[in-house]
Parts: C-alpha cells; structure tokens; sequence
C-alpha cells in the first residue's frame, strides 16, 4: 500500500478523539500541536485556523463572553464528516480540530483548526473548507453574554 | 409510538424544557410532528430553526417518523 494511504488511515483513527472540550482554547495548546508535528518530516505546510470571540456590540451593549452549548452527539459525528471528507478531497497528512463548549471570554479561542499537507495549497484549501462547513453544519449554540449579563443568542453569518 | 424530542439553544428556552416523549400515531410525517410543536408554542413560527431525526438533518416534511425516533429542535448554529 502506499505510504500516503497508511498515513491517512493512521490519522483517520483521529476520529475517536472527541473535538467539543470545556473551556477556551490555549496558546499553549495551539503551540504544543506544532512541536508534535515537527518529527512528521512528510509535512511541508501547516495552515491554522484561529476563530477567537470578539466583542461585537449588541442592543448597544458589548459582548464579554460567548457561552457554549451543542448538540454534543450530533456535533461529533458532523465534525468527524468534514474531516473524513477533508482528507478525501484533499491529500493532507494531519488534521486536528478543537472546539469550545461552556464559557470563553473576548479575545480567548473557541475554535482551532490545523491542517498539515506535503504542500501548501492543499492544507490552506483544507482548511478554509473546513472553517465554513464547521459554520454551516455542526450543531453548536452561543449565548452572547453582555457587560450586564444579560445575554443574546448568536447566529453565524 | 413514542419518539424523543430533545430542545437545544433558544429552543430549550421557548419550550422551558430540554427533553421530552411525546406519543404520536405510527407513521406519522415530520410535518405533523412540526404543527405540533408551533401548535404548543406558536413563537416557533418566527425563528429559524432545522429538525434532525436520529442525529441528521431532514427537511422533508414527508419524512416518516418511526417508535424511538430521537427529534432534535435545532436554533441557528453558532459555531466557530
């Protein structure tokens, strides 16, 4: 079998590993995805997806915080669809995907997508694909809380 | 038959609950069980909201329910 097969079957594995994780995304998980890759001498690209919560101002009022909830069985199964379909249409080495659930604050990450390919078009392709399926299928809700704590419910764009 | 509705988001809000079972006769469409809950609560009409059957989403309102089903009141997704 080729190699690039057996690659994708090792990473295919990665399905089992649950995307949905309590609490912000850290700079030093982001960091530390990079060192373990870097004995994966096959890989010529690396494109990162950072989606961080912003305070948007709604009703006039700032948003500190997006609480998330999800679908959480649905959520992995979709998140697990676009990874599968991800490494059919692209010949990619790695993927890895966390998303939030629970509380993050403005400027904090609530979603981390990284992509590793040979070369770069297939990893940046991969990963915008990712991005906006991630967006548009997977069962996941946000409370925006206000300054007050009150709070609005979200809606992707 | 009984099927499971579960309510997420703002669902959950509008319906004050997170789960329940409801008894429907057998082969009943999604359709119906969709004028049952806008008949429960008619604010359902003015939201964007997708059902899913058994963790997929279906939009045919001819779509026949069956003994188990888990219905899902899904809100617009915030995800990313």
């Amino acid at each position: 079998m080729p190699e690039g097969k057996l690659i994708h079957m090792e990473t295919s594995k990665e399905k089992l590993k649950k995307v949905l994780h309590l609490g912000a995304i850290s700079a030093e998980k982001i960091a530390s995805s990079i060192a373990n890759h870097q004995h994966k001498t096959n890989i010529g690209a690396h494109d990162i997806f950072l989606g961080q919560v912003r305070a948007d101002i709604v009703n006039g009022k700032m948003v500190k915080a997006i609480d998330y909830s999800a679908y959480e069985e649905m959520a992995e199964q979709e998140f697990y669809r676009i990874r599968e379909k991800a490494f059919s249409t692209y010949d990619l080495t790695c993927m890895h995907i966390y998303h939030s659930l629970g509380r993050v604050n403005t400027g904090e990450i609530c979603l981390f997508v990284f992509v590793s390919s040979s070369h770069r078009k297939e990893a940046m392709d991969a990963c915008r694909y990712v991005v906006e399926e991630i967006k548009a299928t997977v069962p996941v809700f946000g409370k925006e809380i206000l300054e007050d704590e009150t709070y609005v419910w979200k809606e992707n764009t | 038959m009984n099927i499971s509705v579960k309510y997420f988001g703002l669902m959950a809000e509008l319906f004050g609950k997170r789960d329940e079972t409801i008894q429907l006769d057998n082969g009943v469409p999604l359709g119906t069980l969709k004028s049952i809950l806008i008949s429960r609560k008619k604010e359902l009409k003015q939201f964007d909201f997708k059902l899913a059957v058994n963790l997929e989403v279906i939009t045919d309102e001819k779509f026949l329910l069956s003994d188990r089903d888990e219905i899902a009141l899904l809100p617009a997704y915030a995800g990313g």
